[in-house]
């Protein structure tokens, strides 16, 4: 989505005259404890959509929990890459953090290019959600399970794949090379785009990383796999990839990070806030029922782990992709 | 039945009749300024929504949309600085009306053809929503590949007689459009290391810079010397000039109609959106005259074929996002945000299980077209105000609007691309190249990109397998048609 910090930026402004006028009130209390300023969530993704909306949600609930405003600023790009560059320049006083995905800081540095960044240059506060990445295909394809598409495959048809990302375009062609089939893998914009190939007929089957659970009743869209590390919410009956021998599988959260050096005692606090403001009921209600995403929240040591388990899966990935 | 009932009361309480009155009025003021949009108020407000009920947060968010479509045409007739690639086409036929001494002329014929295209695709999208979705998801990447050429051929009808300025413009538009990351392997083209260049350039950077900033350069250079000129003849008094007779509007109809239904057909297919509707209605309304030679020239019929088209996108672009859940572009990707807020998922499923609530989003949008039609009527003659007022004021105050508009959708990088693409619209208006063929050539070009290597690794090196593709073979076709047909005139004016 290209053109939309409006609002963050709308916001941002507001802040600023508010703290100018609190700071003009509050001259002599100037020694108060953190937090004594607004807190600006830089979001990683265009106004409007699932990132965005669950950041507006946690920002409500950490107000509550810091007694400041908290103020969200989009910075679409590249994933969230455009936020975690701005962020890592950013002062690390606990007054910015950022809200991305965990491909953002495990995937993107091993691509090179524009991202200056590496996975140590951030603390990983918590995450908000998971996403439900999953391969689907049409309810009236010619194969209804994980095992047909493979025979189907290996009888010399070639499947058409409608991948996301360079990472779902890495992941399939891995799992290509390892069984000897050939994929015509098709670039796709978005989740949303992937159904309507796959609805329509154009494209035999798709990465979705939740997009296709709008479309699971009256087999629109049947799930072959799960490609997570465990089975999906609304489809327990269909094997992860992991369970079907491949040696990967990818969750996928939202996440809030920061740029590495806030002083420990305010990392504790804003750590605490947003783990509990992340688990906010409403929260939780638009996460789960409304989106479709379950409302996981993992502790900063957890998301870390998560995130540099990631980076090992990646780096696999890819090494198999370039010795081919 | 029942249910149809139910969600027509809801629409029609005050506080809703308010919020879209409202929403309609705020789309018209942004969509009429140049440097903002529709889309910049919508982004804006769909925050604001989060806490009003859901059939008043929809219809405000359907209003801006709506009202935008009005809103739009106004600058693009008055001042020539169409703030969006859309409006462009308006003002080819728009502004030398105005320049006649006819604005309120060309500013009504604008908006009985925007509202009349914008209510036509309405009630398509009321009456036909799920069989047109059906078939709209049938359009592949061959199908919509083929009506971006097909969008392309139209650069061919406009560049005239300087048949080669008129290809480099398109051409060094779609060479800016492939900045960004690579669709298929995500390498950098043309990044030079800038983070906020790899989702390429923003359209709204382009649009309000070329089109809008780069003619206020150009009109400060003509009036440099100038005392207190207005930039346009002062309004004729004669009433024909000031009004469209029941019989122009009817010798528009046929024009209406076909724009209309171009405009829903286009809208209906996610990711084309109104640009290319706009041109390709243009391009039709000409092709269809017994008078070609006095479009461009201020005939209210180019207006009105540009109008229609691009705003019955605005009604069919909900066609694929309430049957299907896919949004067809930016301003409807942003209302699905607000829609899922809401608790409603868009999709196949949605009738039956939000019945009520969609037909009281219909309603609201009927609302939305006669506060549209209202607010116009009576807006029109503040807007033509614009006219009075010295071009050595007005243009600087445009170009500081333009530069705020950027502002807010993109922050201070954005503000220095506008400057950079004004600088450039700048120059291909002096050096007379078409910056209209810059622009299709810059908003077709990363759609004509992707659904082309789409379209080859699908057909994995077969040709064969267009011959299974009949709509992308037909529309090829007619392509095929237009471009003989302009080399044709081209050969014969020669």
């Amino acid at each position: 989505m290209r053109n939309s910090n409006i609002m963050g930026r709308l916001a941002a402004k507001a802040a600023c005259l508010i703290s100018a006028a609190a700071l003009t009130f509050s001259a002599p209390a100037a020694m108060a404890d953190y937090p004594e300023e607004p807190i600006k969530i830089v979001v990683g993704f265009g106004a409007g959509g699932g990132a965005d909306t669950l950041s507006r949600l946690v920002a409500k609930a950490l107000e509550r929990e810091l007694g400041q405003p908290v103020v969200i600023e989009n910075k679409p790009g590249g994933g969230g890459i455009v936020a975690a560059t701005g962020l890592m320049r950013a002062e690390p006083d606990g007054y910015t953090i950022g809200m991305a995905v965990d491909s953002t800081f495990s995937l993107a540095p091993l691509f090179g290019g524009q991202v200056k960044y590496g996975v140590g240059d951030f603390d990983y506060l918590t995450t908000v959600a998971s996403l439900q990445n999953a391969i689907v295909t049409s309810g009236d394809a010619p194969f209804a399970t994980w095992d047909e598409l493979m025979d189907h495959a290996k009888a010399g048809n070639k499947v058409s794949f409608a991948s996301l990302s360079p990472a779902t375009k890495m992941m399939m062609q891995y799992i290509a090379n390892r069984d000897g089939v050939d994929l015509k893998i098709v670039p796709v914009k978005g989740g949303k785009e992937a159904m309507k190939e796959v609805l329509g007929g154009h494209m035999q089957i798709g990465w979705s990383a939740g997009a296709h659970q709008a479309y699971l009743k009256n087999e629109g869209v049947k799930v072959l796999a799960s490609a997570g590390t465990q089975r999906l919410g609304l489809s327990p009956d269909v094997p992860t990839l992991l369970e079907m021998g491949y040696d990967f599988g990818v969750d996928g959260y939202f996440m809030f990070f920061a740029p590495k050096g806030i002083p420990a005692d305010r990392l504790q606090q804003l750590t605490d806030a947003l783990y509990k403001a992340a688990a906010d009921p409403e929260v939780a209600k638009l996460a789960q029922q409304k989106m479709g995403f379950p409302n996981v929240v993992l502790t900063p040591q957890e998301t870390t782990d998560e995130v540099l388990r990631m980076v090992g899966v990646y780096e696999n990935l890819m090494a198999a992709a370039a010795g081919k | 039945m029942d249910q149809i009932i139910a969600g027509f009361a809801d629409a029609l309480t005050i506080t809703n009749i308010v919020l879209v009155f409202a929403g309609v009025l705020l789309g018209q003021v942004f969509g009429a300024i140049p440097g903002l949009s529709a889309l910049t108020a919508i982004a804006i407000a769909v925050p604001l929504t989060y806490y009003l009920p859901p059939v008043g947060a929809l219809g405000f968010l359907v209003g801006i949309n709506k009202g935008g479509t009005v809103g739009g045409a106004v600058s693009a007739i008055l001042m020539n600085t169409p703030g969006s690639p859309e409006a462009a086409a308006t003002a080819f036929d728009g502004h030398p009306l105005a320049k006649q001494g006819k604005p309120l002329k060309a500013l009504k014929i604008a908006l009985y053809s925007s509202v009349s295209g914008d209510t036509f695709s309405d009630l398509v999208l009321i009456l036909v929503a799920a069989p047109l979705a059906a078939f709209a998801i049938r359009m592949g990447p061959p199908e919509i590949m083929s009506v971006v050429i097909l969008a392309l051929t139209v650069i061919a009808g406009l560049v005239g007689l300087s048949m080669l300025k008129g290809l480099i413009a398109a051409a060094f538009g779609m060479l800016l459009s492939t900045v960004g990351l690579d669709p298929e392997a995500a390498s950098d083209r043309f990044v030079f290391g800038i983070a906020e260049l790899m989702d390429g350039i923003p359209i709204a950077a382009v649009g309000i810079g070329v089109l809008a900033m780069g003619e206020v350069l150009h009109q400060i250079k003509l009036h440099s010397r100038g005392t207190d000129d207005t930039h346009l003849p002062l309004a004729s008094k004669n009433r024909a000039d000031r009004r469209i007779s029941l019989a122009e509007f009817r010798s528009c109809i046929r024009t209406i109609l076909r724009s209309a239904a171009i405009g829903t057909g286009i809208g209906a297919i996610p990711g084309i959106g109104s640009s290319a509707a706009a041109f390709i209605g243009y391009e039709a309304a000409k092709r269809a005259s017994d008078k070609p030679e006095s479009f461009g020239k201020g005939n209210i019929e180019g207006v009105a074929a540009v109008e229609a088209a691009n705003s019955a996108v605005v009604g069919s672009n909900f066609i694929p996002l309430l049957a299907l859940g896919i949004p067809g572009n930016v301003a409807a990707a942003l209302i699905l945000g607000a829609f899922v807020v809401h608790g409603i998922t868009p999709g196949p499923h949605l009738m039956e299980e939000q019945g009520q609530l969609i037909y009281g989003l219909f309603g609201a949008m009927i609302i939305g077209n006669i506060c549209n039609f209202l607010i116009g009527n009576a807006g029109l003659r503040f807007f033509v105000m614009v006219t009075h007022v010295p071009a050595n004021i007005i243009f600087p105050a445009t170009g500081l609007l333009c530069l705020t508009g950027a502002f807010l959708a993109g922050g201070s990088f954005a503000m220095l691309l506008v400057t950079g693409f004004a600088l450039l619209g700048y120059i291909l208006r002096k050096l007379d190249f078409s910056f209209v063929t810059f622009i299709i050539g810059f908003v077709l070009g990363p759609m004509f990109e992707l659904s082309f290597r789409q379209t080859v690794i699908l057909a994995d090196g077969e040709l064969a397998y267009l011959l299974d593709r009949p709509i992308a073979l037909s529309v090829l076709g007619l392509a095929t048609v237009v471009v003989i047909k302009v080399l044709l005139t081209l050969k014969s004016r020669a």
